[in-house]
């Protein structure tokens, strides 16, 4: 198997949804620096990636991996999911109390509306119930669930509150390294529940050596409470570019002979 | 006279953790005769003009290990060690290497044992060694 290389994408996703781009909000990390990456930590971030053994070991795998800042840890305890009293004890103040914008959304993320935080659902009545959003899950999940307050350049006016999910999505990955077929990316499906078991990967080329340029069409989800108290879900996929770094070395013996070599032997 | 394929699986993170290569790499080969296949002190049984040729391969995908160097040992009085290799800025950027050969043709008969040097990623304490596998040169 070839060399895998894993690129780890933090976004501040709150900051990114207002200043609509990904710009200054995107932090990228992988675990190539040991073959020379560049940028790592930063936005512009150049993977080195040495082919050299691809013959051999089969051509390098690149696997994407998008994290929010607010994101939990993604080995979340089994428990979280599995024990009743757990779920109860979510749905008692303390918890939301504690952390009262990040926990409990996260909550909603990963059990859907089987807790409820603080509030009772509402269902909406009358006109609310009239609107175009009929039948799509328009339910009231209660205060707690919100960010409050901040002026927000994706909130309309009269607007109640707006959240931004914690976890971002990966929705595409092209630019000129998918064009010149220096990288062959899909979406994979995994049992990983963070990620709704998807996430990206792809197999280098190893025939071609070069900086390329790829482009990561991100996904970030946020909701509005409007005026009315209806919930409407919103996202906004943004652009944002790396760069692969392709090298090759010339193959040799370690014994120190460009031929098939004695083994030296005392 | 079909070569002899050594493998070399390296449990990368423990190694580094433990600056040793002891009981974190396991050998084997494709030769039916050589002995203690599976372990860090694999034997493997050869014959003069055969080729050997070395692989490394690590468990965890993300921590790659490749073979820093094979040098063979004075077998006269050989401990068996393992520890962190102390200069390993002499070797050349590994993964580049291949490590195959052939045993000598004029080699006498016996266990001739190597110290193997295995580099995972980069840094002063990257590299190990052990000197725990070996030929065995078959009359």
């Amino acid at each position: 198997m070839g060399q895998q290389l894993g690129i780890v994408a933090v976004i501040d996703i709150a900051a990114a949804v207002e200043a609509n781009s990904l710009q200054n909000h995107i932090w990228l990390v992988d675990n190539g620096g040991w073959e020379g990456s560049t940028g790592e930590g930063t936005g512009t971030l150049a993977s080195a990636i040495d082919v050299t053994d691809a013959a051999q070991a089969g051509p390098p795998t690149l696997n994407w991996l998008p994290i929010g800042v607010g994101t939990l840890p993604i080995t979340v305890p089994q428990t979280f999911f599995l024990y009743e009293d757990d779920r109860t004890t979510l749905t008692h103040a303390p918890l939301p109390a504690k952390h009262p914008q990040r926990f409990p959304v996260r909550i909603r993320n990963v059990l859907g509306d089987e807790v409820n935080i603080k509030h009772a659902e509402r269902s909406p009545t009358g006109a609310e119930a009239a609107t175009a959003l009929s039948g799509k899950n328009i339910h009231d999940p209660g205060r707690a669930r919100f960010l409050r307050g901040a002026v927000s350049r994706v909130a309309q006016a009269d607007d109640q509150d707006v959240i931004y999910y914690p976890d971002p999505a990966i929705y595409r990955i092209g630019g000129e390294a998918v064009e010149q077929g220096v990288i062959f990316p899909a979406q994979y499906g995994s049992p990983e529940l963070f990620s709704d078991g998807l996430y990206w990967s792809a197999t280098v080329n190893p025939n071609i050596q070069g900086a390329f340029r790829y482009t990561m069409w991100i996904t970030l989800f946020y909701s509005r409470r409007d005026k009315r108290g209806v919930v409407t879900d919103h996202s906004v996929t943004l652009p944002h570019d790396a760069w692969l770094a392709i090298s090759k070395g010339g193959v040799r013996s370690g014994f120190l002979d460009d031929t098939l070599a004695i083994i030296p032997v005392v | 006279m079909p070569p002899v394929n050594i493998l070399i699986t390296v449990d990368s993170i423990t190694a580094l953790s433990t600056g040793a290569l002891t009981e974190n790499i396991y050998l084997t080969d494709d030769n039916p005769y050589s002995q203690d296949k599976g372990t860090g002190h694999l034997k493997t049984n050869c014959v003069r003009g055969q080729t050997i040729t070395w692989k490394a391969l690590a468990v965890d995908v993300q921590s790659p290990a490749v073979i820093a160097d094979i040098a063979f040992v004075d077998d006269i009085g050989v401990t068996i060690e393992s520890g962190v290799d102390p200069a390993p800025e002499r070797y050349v950027k590994p993964r580049w290497l291949t490590w195959s050969g052939i045993i000598p043709y004029r080699l006498n008969p016996g266990i001739y044992h190597y110290r193997l040097a295995i580099q995972v990623a980069s840094g002063k304490r990257s590299t190990m060694f052990t000197t725990s596998p070996a030929l065995i040169v078959a009359a």
